[in-house]
């Protein structure tokens, strides 16, 4: 890597051949292949942190002057910096990283190391950053681990009097972040090349606290690719309070978005979203959200109360809303106090026959969560579906449901449990049921046994019977010879005079 | 397992820290780090097969292997470091330079000018000149002569060893005996032997020719790696290295504060009945 030819400066702790936003650690040279760990064993990616909420924030933003920008950053957000940036310094640890920059922003700066190399390399304090990666990426090999705290200080030490930050912190206590804690312990990934650092803030308080001058908002979304930020102070009931559930992940240890929805519930919304981008105040921008609950919360409420009234009656709203041929899901719908349903503005992909869909996200749902309410005969997830499809005025086969159903990947400890009950009790009656065909077949069995019996019985009867009357004819045609013979006649003529005087 | 646990009597070493019999010591289960490098422990062309442990000296060696998607690294510190824990010898007067001229191995070699060399260590040194010859260069007539004829003593630590039946027990004892005596410590590389010597109190020196290396092996580029050390350390490559620099890298790097006791390094070596 030292030999090849390259603008950007390497620092002593760059990580040579190693890429943040790409594949990790560049392929080991073919011969020695097998020596490496397998590629299915280096974990996932968590990949450049950007995404356009994050972008379209920094273009609100508008970063000018000098801008120094830390960490792994998709070229959407690093795009915005440098539409408004007079000039724009990259820090990156990789190697394959600070060459993609190189190539794409030829005009900036770019540095491939640790904050220690930076601060050598800056000829100027710097007049705003952008550190929308957080500040867990910015370690490199050679340097001891440092701390959140320290690592802050140091930018903050290249930065003019006064420059604006825009900061990312992680929020440790966020529904995501405390069902990643088994995992986190045991990561082991190309991902997880992070300082372990028990110094970052842990609240939004203390993260205010520690950029003073700095306004907070929330971030929803998937943990590197927010696809919400949204200003403090989410109502309860509100349609913001509505919009950040339906950004927010189902499924994992503690099902983040049924946890959010009772932060929501208790206006607490913020306190638990998995991060905060910290900036100077700026206008905020001005959503028009129809108000409401999520659909498939109050679907879940009926279906907690076994009210199959209200699911249904829910069921023929979602069905008039969705009657358009728009596509919208359980939780991008919210319903109104007059029961009437309103698509939130999130961008879904094509699903076909939208109610369907609809239904079938709703069944994946409550199999996630191991809802049995109100249906607990659906023995799974496309029988629930077609069930739900019909509420809702739609008779489909099955095959039609199994081609629209979501992939459950996110199962909750509650959904698993009740799956697991639901097979159980599936293979119960699956059991009763060949139970009672045995007792049936061998009730069965035995009336033929005794039908066979009986009838060779009567056919052994019968051929007695016949045999008596061969005897009985026999007899009879023995006593006609008898009678004939010439002996039994002078016998009788001999008899008749001593019968005819017993007569008189 | 590998064979490389074995050179310069490493096994053997470790073995005698652990307390078991040192003239036919165990298997050890894994690959060993047997000398320092800017990479992660192990050669640019040396990959330990993965399933099996990788013993380094030190925790930046782990940070260097994770950076390259490495794993199942297990930070034990150098068997230099265990040997300096064992029966150090008495404090002696010190004086003199010992020279370690870049050495090479059964399947590479070295092109250089050992006179210009020869130069260049007698304008950097004022005293007394021991060379320490790699056992290879000391078997050749020729290259011990340049330096023999230049009037140094001229010695070898004695063979690296390629199996446990020939690798020899007291190499390091050895070198530790002959760094202890001498003040300064250089090469015309940053090689082991100014960490071992910096370790145990030499002035340390990096200066001169560093040769040309040449090996056939895939992906064996030392000298990309001699460039990348001296663009990340340039505090090491002068004739006068600053001691507290010295002594502090030699220390994370040989993770003299990271050996195990007896019996864990036993339990990690895989040498427990």
């Amino acid at each position: 890597m030292d030999g090849m030819s390259h603008r950007y400066t390497l620092g002593r702790s760059a990580m040579v051949d190693w890429s943040d936003r790409g594949p990790g650690r560049a392929p080991a040279p073919e011969e020695w292949a097998a020596a490496e760990r397998a590629p299915e064993l280096r974990g996932p990616r968590r990949g450049a942190t950007g995404g356009p909420a994050l972008a379209g924030f920094v273009s609100r933003f508008a970063p000018t002057g000098h801008v120094l920008v830390a960490g792994c950053l998709g070229d959407d957000v690093l795009d915005a910096v440098a539409t408004t940036a007079g000039r724009m310094t990259l820090l990156v640890r990789g190697t394959l990283d600070a060459a993609h920059l190189e190539e794409r922003y030829p005009a900036a700066t770019v540095l491939c190391g640790d904050l220690k190399d930076l601060g050598a390399a800056l000829d100027a304090p710097a007049d705003a950053a952008v550190l929308l990666d957080g500040l867990d990426r910015i370690t490199g090999v050679e340097s001891a681990p440092d701390t959140w705290v320290e690592r802050l200080a140091a930018i903050q030490a290249l930065l003019a009097a006064d420059a604006p930050v825009l900061l990312t912190v992680a929020n440790p206590l966020s529904p995501a972040a405390l069902g990643r804690i088994p995992s986190e312990r045991a990561a082991d990934s190309d991902a997880d090349w992070a300082p372990v650092d028990r110094t970052a803030p842990a609240t939004r308080e203390a993260a205010l606290a520690a950029l003073p001058g700095t306004l907070a908002w929330s971030l929803f979304g998937p943990w590197a690719q927010p696809s919400l930020v949204l200003p403090h102070g989410s109502a309860p009931g509100s349609g913001a309070a509505a919009l950040a559930l339906a950004h927010s992940p189902t499924g994992g240890v503690l099902d983040e978005r049924g946890a959010l929805r009772v932060a929501a519930d208790a206006g607490r919304l913020d306190e638990h979203a998995p991060a905060w981008l910290l900036a100077p105040g700026t206008p905020a921008e001005v959503l028009t959200l129809p108000d409401g609950a999520l659909f498939e919360d109050v679907f879940l409420d009926a279906s907690a109360a076994r009210d199959a009234g209200a699911a249904r009656m829910l069921l023929g709203a979602a069905a008039r809303l969705l009657a358009d041929g728009v596509p919208a899901l359980p939780h991008t719908v919210v319903v109104a106090a007059d029961e009437t349903c309103a698509r939130l503005p999130v961008e879904l992909e094509p699903t076909g026959d939208p109610l369907l869909a609809f239904c079938a996200a709703l069944a994946n749902r409550m199999v996630q969560l191991g809802v049995r309410r109100p249906w607990p005969e659906a023995a799974d997830r496309t029988e629930l579906a077609r069930l739900l499809a019909g509420a809702a005025g739609r008779d489909v086969s099955i095959e039609e449901v199994a081609a629209v159903l979501p992939p459950l990947t996110a199962v909750t400890p509650d959904g698993v449990r009740a799956e697991a009950e639901r097979t159980e009790a599936v293979r119960e009656r699956e059991h009763a049921h060949i139970e009672l065909i045995g007792i049936l077949e061998t009730r069965s069995a035995n009336l033929h046994d005794q039908l066979e019996a009986r009838t060779a019985a009567l056919a052994k009867a019968r051929a007695n019977l016949a045999k008596a009357r061969a005897n009985v004819q026999a007899q009879r045609e023995q006593l006609a010879e008898i009678r004939g013979s010439r002996s039994y006649r002078i016998a009788q003529a001999a008899t008749a005079p001593v019968r005819k005087l017993r007569r008189r | 397992m590998e064979q490389t646990n074995h050179w310069y009597g490493h096994s053997h070493l470790l073995a005698r820290y652990c307390g078991l019999d040192v003239t036919v010591p165990p298997q050890i289960w894994g690959a060993l780090q047997h000398g320092w490098n800017i990479e992660h422990g192990f050669g640019p062309n040396h990959y330990p097969y993965a399933g099996f442990p990788r013993l380094v000296w030190s925790d930046i060696a782990v940070r260097r292997g994770q950076s390259r998607g490495w794993r199942d690294m297990i930070v034990i510190g150098a068997p230099w470091a265990y040997l300096l824990t064992m029966s150090p010898p008495p404090p002696s007067e010190r004086s003199g330079t010992i020279f370690y001229p870049f050495h090479t191995w059964d399947r590479s070699s070295i092109e250089g000018d050992h006179t210009q060399l020869i130069r260049e260590i007698r304008d950097h040194e004022d005293g007394e000149v021991t060379v320490c010859l790699y056992w290879m260069e000391y078997d050749d007539p020729e290259i011990r002569g340049h330096y023999e004829d230049a009037g140094f003593r001229v010695i070898c630590h004695g063979r690296r060893g390629r199996t446990r039946n020939d690798a020899d027990p007291d190499f390091l004892v050895r070198q530790r005996d002959e760094l202890m005596r001498h003040r300064r410590v250089a090469s015309n590389r940053l090689t082991t032997a100014i960490l071992y010597g910096a370790s145990v109190g030499c002035e340390a020196g990096v200066y001169g020719d560093p040769m040309r290396y040449w090996e056939s092996a895939p992906d064996a580029d030392h000298e990309d790696s001699l460039e990348r050390g001296r663009r990340m350390y340039p505090e090491l490559y002068r004739p006068e290295i600053d001691p507290a620099f010295a002594a502090a890298f030699a220390r994370e790097e040989l993770g003299l504060g990271r050996i195990a006791a007896p019996g864990e390094l036993r339990e990690i070596l895989g040498w427990t009945a």
